[in-house]
């Protein structure tokens, strides 16, 4: 099913449902979610997101503890400075309960301090900068993560490279950001761990033109790696990994999910993927569908009726997290409204209230991924991963199929 | 004919002159004039079209310039827009602004660059360079802000907004180019550059002003326009230029554009008069000044015809007379009434009047053309004339005769004195090239004859010679004018005999030649000569005397293959010496085998050259004896020629050729060096000689060289002696020849009269001389044993000597018994084989030491 197809689908799917909320008269506007999201060059992504959060959301007639809701898509373009621009409409507005992030992680490593000082409610379904939701001392942290944390990945990728793939000399390939800069030190920590050292780190700009990725790809193959980590966006990705494939055929790519939410599948073509063995880091969606869990056959089926398995909706891991994530919000948003602060009128204090319940949640939510119990707990000494929603267990690795879609990799 | 005085025709030339002249200034005055104007109604609105192209083409120039500049500073800000560092700062990946400042300070700077500035989408300065502070405060934020907010508004590729701000003299643009992120705009670039009006817009005097507006504005109608004012919009730079012509230039450049244009109009006007004024003084001037030229001459001609001393007579294209001049009447004494109207020739050409004269001007007259020649004409009065008259026919400017006229004057005295001098010459050639006496042709006439011949046919010639025999005689007994009369008459015989063609030459004395003509061989010369010596040979009868002589002929033709034409002479005379010296009276051909003598003695004279280049000639002594003693008093120095090719020569075999090639002289002259040298070498060696005897020519004799000879031996030489023959003391008996030998005589040389009394020498003759010793003959000596006549004779001799205190020598002397009888007879010396034949000077030697006293007289005579 093609994209503009499947959109089509849902957006009747979602707009007949919202037919008689729209006949009632709320006294206040719906509160809003904002999508903090690339809409424009990662669009899959933020659409992705958007799918699974609505299909949560709609489980429960587009309410929040009673409170009318709507989810407002907010396109940053992977541009920080707009988002930053969202920050600030979010602050002004009355209306808006939280922000939802998107794929990227800039946005939020960069305006972390920012986004804690301004009290900014901000649930990341899919940007892994492991930072991200590690506020700074003194702070009060407002960042929940549900997605793969990379404090963790490095730990992860070393540890498939040692039991599956035997990688005797690993490369570091990475965007060149604060990102890139985070998951050097956690795989060099990982590798070092084990008293090893990456054959190669380097770095790469944004928007890498292909001359500069066959100079990148000879500086790795002087390195003579046989598996590389790699981490990119899906358009970087790309370019880099067909110059990578030209230098080197057989290095074997291990790479985080930044390459999923595009054309990633088209640019580079699937005898490149088949000869490089090109994994992808997931969260265990796919496995879960492979265990046919309940709870995510019924999201597919509530959010695309057509479709007959999560691969076949594109970007599954922004839906698969963004349907997680609104579980969470509104199992959060219920308890929050238990308590006298959400009251429709003050979002400061609606915001509050809802952080609150985040951080204590009593009831235990079923997710595709996982049942959280609770998702996420304060964030003290000790608790470094307190706002993270899932651990280093919750990882898997996917590979691409010949049709350019993902299955899980055994 | 009536002449009439012509007006000056140098008053009329000079007229027509000024006239043409003036004419073609007039019409090259008005040409230019109106050149000029026509250039003025025409030109001006195309100069003006011109103008304003030349504007429009300027200002599309300056806007191209100015785009190109602003395209340049636009890349520059497009590289920077892309540049990842930017990029990721912009996107807010990186958070160091840092990284964009040095990157803007480390990038490419133009001169021109004022500053730069970095802007992020939300319109906040990321980082600014700004090389010239200052510069930036001319621009309002809110510009700087609307312009980063249009351009991340807007697609990247629509029209680039600019500010422009200008600070006195200096022009400030503000551009901006987008910072791209994956194909979007991010942020913006923002640069200021001063544009350098004097660069972009180069000053030219067709500009009054130029200024750069917004193209926005100038759509708009916001931008006052001056009248005549042109501009141009960029393509992608929201610009425009703005230009003001500058008026008076433009009407200046106008004028000198005129000004220059009729200029050139009027040069090559003057050019293109110039070659028709030309042609036109050829065409109109030059022909009517020949005309006035010609009638000036034509008048002129009258005039002198009327004066002139030649007859002129002028008639129709019939040969009637229309007119004469005085000068035709003194000749002819025809008045020109008496001959007017009737043809020339009839009234002045009379029975002796040559028909081919007249014939020859008939012929001339009907072809009009002019004729030359000398006539014999009648007068009046009966008498006839030698005229040189010239006809010559008159024509038309078209070419077409209508008449004649005759020049002549009188040459009858003239030709006289030619026809004189014309027989005077054909005198003085005859004689040179005939002989007097006889009429026939002479020896140059033979030269010329033979050199005519080589040109012509230098293979066809023969020669026959002819030599009279005993013709000296016939002088000698019957005087000179019976020998003119013998050569006269062989002189018509000759005529007689040669035919036509045939060239009977007398070339001297009674020497006759005859070339005979072409196709004759010697055959033929063979019949000629012996039909001639038979009538030669008849006896004749002069004075009552019979006369007879008898001739020598000698043949030669080139057709026997022998010979070449120059040389047939030659061979000729070889032929008739050989008939001379069989017996005269014969003819005789120059045949192979005379042929092949010759060239022996040709061969043996070129030998004797060489022989007397070399000294091969050699000095043999024969010993001369005391007759009662028998010691050698003497020896006679004879010449042999020891040839290296021919082995050793008697003068016999040489002498002649040798006197033929005049050299004996030169051998002599060796034999002499020579033996002077032996016989002193000789005397050193103790053996004394004491006369050496010398065969010496008359020649010889009278030769300085000689002299001056003898006169240089050195002291000790030998005593000299010169044998003089018999008959060269009768021949020469000049004085030099006296004198010479007088001298010779004087320096103590011995004069001895060699073979005498084979001569003809007269007692008196040789007392002339004052001999000292006397050679008797060896035919006279030889025949005294057996002859008592030439005992008796030789005893006269002997007696007459004694007489003269001469001392005698014997030669000849071929037995003892000779000798014996010689001795008794009174001679003094005795020469002969009886003692000694001739031999070289090592002979001689030995001779003299006893060596060979086989030889030795007293032993032949023991």
């Amino acid at each position: 099913m093609g994209l503009q197809k499947f959109l089509v689908t849902c957006g009747l799917v979602l707009g007949l449902w919202a037919i008689p909320a729209a006949n009632a008269t709320p006294l206040q506007p719906p509160l809003q979610l904002l999508i903090d999201a690339d809409y424009t060059i990662s669009a899959r992504a933020a659409q992705s997101i958007e799918l699974g959060l609505r299909t949560a959301l709609e489980e429960e007639g587009f309410e929040l503890g009673g409170q009318q809701v709507e989810v407002v898509p907010m396109d940053h373009r992977a541009n920080v400075k707009r988002s930053l621009r969202t920050y600030g409409q979010y602050l002004k507005s009355e209306r808006a309960l939280a922000i939802i992030g998107g794929m990227h992680s800039p946005p939020y490593l960069t305006h972390k301090d920012y986004l804690n000082e301004n009290s900014i409610l901000t649930l990341l379904p899919w940007s892994a900068a492991g930072p991200i939701t590690r506020a700074t001392p003194g702070h009060e942290n407002w960042v929940f993560r549900l997605s793969v944390d990379d404090s963790q990945t490095g730990e992860f990728f070393v540890r498939q490279m040692e039991q599956t793939n035997q990688c005797a000399r690993i490369a570091l390939v990475l965007l060149d950001t604060g990102w890139g800069q985070a998951n050097r030190k956690s795989l060099t920590k990982a590798l070092s761990l084990r008293d090893r050292t990456p054959a190669i780190a380097t770095f790469f700009p944004s928007g890498i033109s292909d001359t500069a990725a066959a100079l990148l790809a000879e500086d790795v193959g002087a390195a003579s790696p046989d598996c590389a980590v790699l981490l990119a966006n899906w358009n970087d990705g790309a370019t880099v990994v067909n110059a990578l494939h030209k230098e080197l055929p057989e290095l074997r790519i291990f790479s985080h999910w930044g390459i999923m939410g595009g054309e990633f599948a088209n640019e580079v073509p699937h005898t490149t993927r088949s000869d490089m063995e090109i994994t992808v880091l997931q969260t265990c969606g796919l496995r879960q569908e492979a265990a046919a869990n309940p709870v995510l056959q019924s999201a597919l089926h509530r959010a695309a009726p057509t479709t007959q398995s999560l691969a076949e909706i594109p970007a599954p891991t922004g839906f698969v997290h963004g349907y997680d994530l609104g579980r969470v919000i509104v199992a959060a948003a219920k308890q929050a409204h238990s308590h006298s602060h959400w009251d429709g009128q003050n979002i400061e204090t609606m915001r509050q209230a809802l952080r609150t319940a985040l951080l204590s949640l009593d009831t235990p939510v079923d997710g595709i991924l996982k049942r959280y119990a609770p998702p996420f707990s304060a964030n003290v000494a000790g608790n470094a991963d307190g706002h993270e929603a899932l651990g280093i267990d919750d990882l898997c690795l996917a590979r691409f199929r010949k049709d350019g879609r993902l299955e899980h990799a055994h | 004919m009536r002449i009439n005085r012509m007006a000056n025709p140098q008053d009329t030339s000079t007229l027509v002159q000024r006239r043409f002249w003036s004419l073609i200034c007039l019409i090259f005055l008005l040409a230019v004039t109106s050149s000029a104007f026509a250039v003025k109604l025409t030109s001006t609105p195309i100069l003006v079209g011109q103008q304003n192209e030349a504007v429009q083409t300027r200002v599309a120039t300056d806007a191209r310039s100015l785009e190109a500049l602003l395209e340049r500073h636009l890349l520059l800000l497009e590289v920077i827009g892309k540049a990842p560092d930017v990029s990721n700062v912009v996107m807010g990946y990186a958070r160091n602004k840092e990284i964009v400042s040095q990157y803007l300070e480390n990038g490419h700077q133009p001169d021109d660059l004022s500053w730069v500035a970095v802007y992020d989408i939300l319109g906040a300065e990321i980082a600014i360079h700004a090389p010239k502070p200052d510069i930036r405060a001319l621009f309002d934020t809110t510009e700087i802000e609307a312009l980063v907010e249009d351009i991340t508004g807007m697609a990247p590729t629509a029209l680039h907004h600019v500010v422009l701000q200008e600070q006195g003299a200096h022009t400030y643009v503000l551009l901006t180019a987008p910072i791209l992120h994956a194909g979007y705009v991010e942020g913006a670039v923002v640069a200021t550059f001063e544009i350098d009006r004097a660069t972009v817009f180069p000053e030219s005097e067709i500009v009054q002003s130029i200024r750069m507006v917004h193209t926005s504005d100038l759509d708009a109608g916001h931008v006052p326009l001056a009248e005549g004012a042109v501009s141009a919009a960029l393509e992608k730079v929201d610009l425009a230029i703005v230009m003001e012509p500058d008026q008076d230039s433009v009407r200046a450049a106008e004028r000198r554009l005129f000004t220059n244009t009729v200029a050139a109009i009027a040069t090559v006007l003057v050019i293109a008069f110039a070659v028709f004024a030309a042609a036109g003084r050829a065409a109109l001037v030059e022909p009517h000044q020949r005309l006035a030229r010609q009638k000036k001459d034509l008048a002129e001609l009258a005039a002198v015809a009327e004066r002139a001393n030649d007859a002129i007579i002028v008639t129709d294209i019939r040969g009637i007379v229309t007119w004469t001049n005085p000068a035709f009447e003194q000749l002819s004494g025809f008045t020109m009434q008496e001959i007017h109207g009737q043809k020339p020739g009839d009234v002045l050409q009379g029975p002796e009047t040559d028909p081919e004269h007249i014939a020859l001007m008939r012929k001339a007259l009907l072809n009009l053309e002019p004729v030359k020649l000398e006539l014999l004409n009648y007068r009046k009065d009966g008498s006839s004339y030698w005229v040189s008259i010239g006809i010559s026919p008159l024509s038309n400017e078209h070419g077409e005769g209508y008449g004649f006229v005759s020049i002549s004057h009188d040459i009858t005295q003239e030709r006289a004195q030619r026809d004189a001098i014309v027989q005077a010459k054909q005198e003085i050639e005859y004689q040179a090239l005939h002989d007097p006496l006889t009429g026939l042709p002479n020896r140059r006439a033979l030269n010329l004859a033979l050199q005519d011949r080589k040109a012509t046919d230098p293979d066809d010639a023969t020669i026959v010679r002819i030599d009279l025999d005993h013709f000296k005689y016939v002088n000698d007994t019957l005087g000179h004018e019976a020998g003119d009369f013998v050569l006269c008459s062989v002189a018509d015989i000759l005529r007689d005999e040669t035919k036509e063609g045939d060239l009977p030459v007398r070339v001297g004395g009674d020497e006759f030649v005859i070339l005979l003509g072409v196709g004759n061989t010697s055959a033929v010369g063979e019949t000629v000569a012996q039909r001639m010596l038979e009538r030669i040979r008849q006896p004749t009868s002069f004075e009552g005397k019979t006369v007879r002589v008898g001739a020598s002929f000698g043949i030669a033709s080139t057709h026997d293959g022998l010979l070449p034409i120059d040389s047939l002479t030659i061979g000729a005379d070889a032929a008739l010496y050989e008939a001379k010296d069989m017996g005269r009276d014969r003819v005789r051909l120059y045949t192979p085998a005379l042929h092949d003598t010759v060239i022996g003695r040709r061969t043996l004279a070129l030998e004797i050259r060489r022989a007397i280049a070399n000294r091969e000639f050699v000095p043999y002594f024969q010993p001369q004896f005391d007759a009662q003693t028998h010691d050698i008093v003497g020896v006679e120095t004879l010449a042999r020629w020891h040839s290296p090719t021919l082995g050793v020569m008697h003068p016999g075999q040489f002498l002649p050729i040798a006197e033929q090639l005049s050299v004996v002289d030169d051998m002599d002259a060796i034999i002499f060096d020579k033996a002077v040298a032996e016989i002193s070498n000789l005397q050193r060696t103790g053996i004394t000689i004491p006369k050496v005897s010398f065969n010496v020519t008359a020649q010889r004799i009278q030769n300085p060289k000689v002299f001056d000879l003898l006169e240089s031996l050195p002291e000790g030489a030998p005593r000299i002696g010169f044998e003089v023959l018999e008959s060269v003391l009768v021949e020469e008996q000049s004085d030099l020849f006296s004198f010479s030998l007088d001298r010779i005589r004087d320096t103590g040389v011995c004069i001895e009269i060699d073979d005498f009394g084979s001569g003809h020498a007269s007692i008196i003759g040789l007392m002339h001389l004052r001999p000292d010793i006397m050679k008797i003959d060896q035919r006279l000596v030889m025949p005294i044993l057996e002859s008592e006549d030439a005992r008796a004779l030789l005893r006269q001799i002997i007696g007459m000597a004694d007489i003269l205190g001469l001392k005698v020598t014997a030669e000849g002397v071929e037995t003892m018994a000779h000798a014996e009888v010689l001795a008794e007879m009174g001679c003094h010396t005795l020469q002969g084989y009886a003692f000694a034949r001739p031999q070289p000077i090592e002979g001689l030697k030995a001779l003299i030491e006893g060596r060979d006293p086989s030889i030795s007289p007293r032993n032949k005579r023991a």
